[in-house]
């Protein structure tokens, strides 16, 4: 009976809420025909209506008298962006900012996670890093990048430097929260069962806060992905970041905008793919 | 193997962190818990019947007097005593199994041995066909039925439940507290079983002790002599609950003048 559950619970949710197994799987499974088809049809044209017609009044625009220099058309930003793609300078850019933002949020991710569990635990921890998370947090990730350069020089180190700077509060603040807000009665639970204090922080706390933590995971990455492309702008001399500066000094608007749209593509396929592993790793 | 529950001038006080108002929840108490006895807990809303629960299961401390179970001072929650929770309070990232295992991994034992153990409480408690069902996917008796099966798993010399059933509808409630008792009387075990329902205390218990309002005493302790299993339309049982019921009621009263006189 509970055999489809599995299916049913790891299909992707928006927001990452999840749809409880009510009736019977698998005779849902099977009423699902034409009906359900056109029904998401539908569903996807309705999605699409929106940026369709913004793609339409950009071409319109485009054609207008005297914005063509500042305003290229979709065909036009397309062919450029084919042009740099197979000429694999695309990738390069698109490489170096994902490995920086990737590197980022990796460091950020297991200080914040560990700092976070670290503050809940512990009085001492808590009462010396808090005040210093709360002089530090509202420093945005702008405000990082001279510094940075002073420090590490233009390059990899500085631009890492800032994404740590600009998602690691995020990442700390929702694993503090998530880690002190557990149930009490879960608690209670696994000390009748015999757990000790080191047990229930592994066997409870941790798995408890995780989808706290996953949040501000989640949250952070977009945060990296906006701080990766800031520091580029200014520390480096390559990434996408560097790349649509550098068309705006070189008056290309057409690698501007196709730049940007590439930035929104990857920004939504890392936010996609982090839900997909979120949805593999935890049932909750 | 049974344990014995000892209170003596079991007194607790509550302080509120905040406003350092005390709350004096149980006053003086004495009273013997048998080993292997099913002792049914009733008493008015806010007498100190969860606050007893939880002292017994060493997650509250005393604040004045003894408690002990077979001799020994209770010093801190334990193994020994299993817990069910109104609130269920299972382990929502654990599916069925993974949570009736929880106290077996506590204990160490092999992957075999834990899930040998915990496929025969799960299917003791009927929940075969549900072992790998998440928390979420399960009405409240199935999960209540987690939560009875994941203690049974730790075989505990007592069990301690909160309101175990209270949230449940009265086919399911009917259904688990016969499951319950069959559990009960295979195993050895003292059962100390808290609920507002004088025909469930009658049901269940071997011995009903009715508490006063707060501050909470013991007020009376009836025997139920009947024989399981009972039957609830019975002339005898019917007689059973009139006692029980008019001393609860007493003190029910008596809790609603004091909270008027508060007012
Ligand atoms: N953690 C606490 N801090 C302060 N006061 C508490 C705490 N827990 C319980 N109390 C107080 O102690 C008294 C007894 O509470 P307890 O929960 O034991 O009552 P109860 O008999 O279980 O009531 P109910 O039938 O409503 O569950 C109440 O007045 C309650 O407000
Ligand atoms: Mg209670």
């Amino acid at each position: 009976m509970m055999a489809g559950s599995d299916d049913i619970r790891l299909r992707p949710r928006r927001g990452g809420a999840l749809r409880p197994a009510a009736g019977s799987p698998q005779s849902r499974r099977r009423r699902r025909g034409a009906a359900d088809l056109r029904a998401r049809m539908q569903a996807l044209a309705i999605r699409l209506a929106l940026p369709l017609l913004l793609i339409a009044l950009w071409a319109v625009a485009a054609r207008s008298p005297g914005v063509a220099p500042v305003l290229p058309g979709p065909a036009a930003v397309l062919a450029t962006l084919w042009q740099m793609t197979i000429s694999g300078e695309l990738f390069v850019h698109v490489a170096a900012s994902l490995q920086r933002a990737f590197a980022g949020f990796v460091v950020a991710g297991i200080i914040g996670v560990a700092a976070g569990l670290a503050m809940s635990q512990s009085r001492l921890v808590n009462d010396i890093l808090a005040g210093p998370v709360e002089l530090l947090r509202p420093i945005s990730s702008i405000a990082w990048i001279p510094l940075a350069i002073l420090w590490f020089g233009i390059g990899f180190n500085s631009v890492v430097f800032v994404i740590v700077a600009s998602c690691i509060f995020i990442i700390l603040l929702n694993t503090l929260a998530a880690a002190q807000n557990v149930d009490r009665d879960l608690v209670n639970a696994a000390l009748t069962l015999g757990a000790t204090p080191r047990q229930i922080f592994t066997k409870v706390t941790v798995p408890s806060a995780m989808p706290g933590i996953m949040l501000g995971l989640r949250i952070a990455m977009t945060g990296a992905w906006g701080g990766v492309l800031i520091a580029e702008m200014i520390a480096t001399r390559e990434g996408l970041g560097y790349m649509i500066v550098r068309a705006q000094a070189s008056y290309r608007p057409d690698i501007v905008i196709g730049g940007m749209i590439v930035i929104g593509f990857v920004g939504y396929a890392l936010n996609w793919l982090f839900l997909a592993l979120q949805r593999r790793i935890t049932h909750v | 193997m049974s344990h014995m529950i000892e209170a003596r001038q079991l007194t607790k006080r509550y302080v509120n962190e905040r406003t350092g108002r005390e709350v004096l929840a149980l006053d003086h108490v004495d009273f013997t818990i048998a080993a292997g006895e099913f002792l049914c807990l009733v008493g008015p809303s806010g007498c100190g019947k969860s606050t007893f629960l939880q002292m017994v299961a060493g997650l509250e401390q005393v604040t004045e007097g003894t408690l002990t179970i077979n001799g020994k001072p209770i010093a801190g929650p334990g193994a020994d005593r299993g817990m069910v929770f109104q609130s269920y309070a299972l382990f929502p990232w654990r599916n069925v199994i993974e949570n009736i295992r929880f106290g077996l991994e506590i204990k160490g034992l092999s992957k075999a041995e834990m899930n040998e153990i915990a496929h025969a409480a799960a299917h003791q408690v009927g929940l075969h066909g549900f072992e790998h069902a998440y928390p979420k996917e399960l009405s409240g008796g199935m999960k209540q039925r987690v939560g009875i099966a994941r203690a049974l798993a730790n075989d505990p010399p007592v069990l301690l439940m909160d309101e175990p059933f209270a949230a449940l509808d009265a086919q399911t409630r009917e259904m688990l507290q016969e499951e319950l008792l069959s559990l009960w009387q295979g195993a050895n075990r003292t059962v100390l079983f808290v609920t507002h329902s004088v025909q469930e205390a009658v049901y269940l218990g071997s011995r009903i002790a009715i508490m006063t309002a707060r501050p909470g005493r013991i007020k009376t302790v009836i025997d139920v002599g009947l024989q399981h299993p009972r039957d609830i339309t019975a002339a005898a049982f019917g007689e059973l609950m009139k006692p029980v019921y008019a001393a609860l009621k007493e003190e029910v009263l008596k809790a609603a003048v004091s909270a008027r006189a508060l007012a």
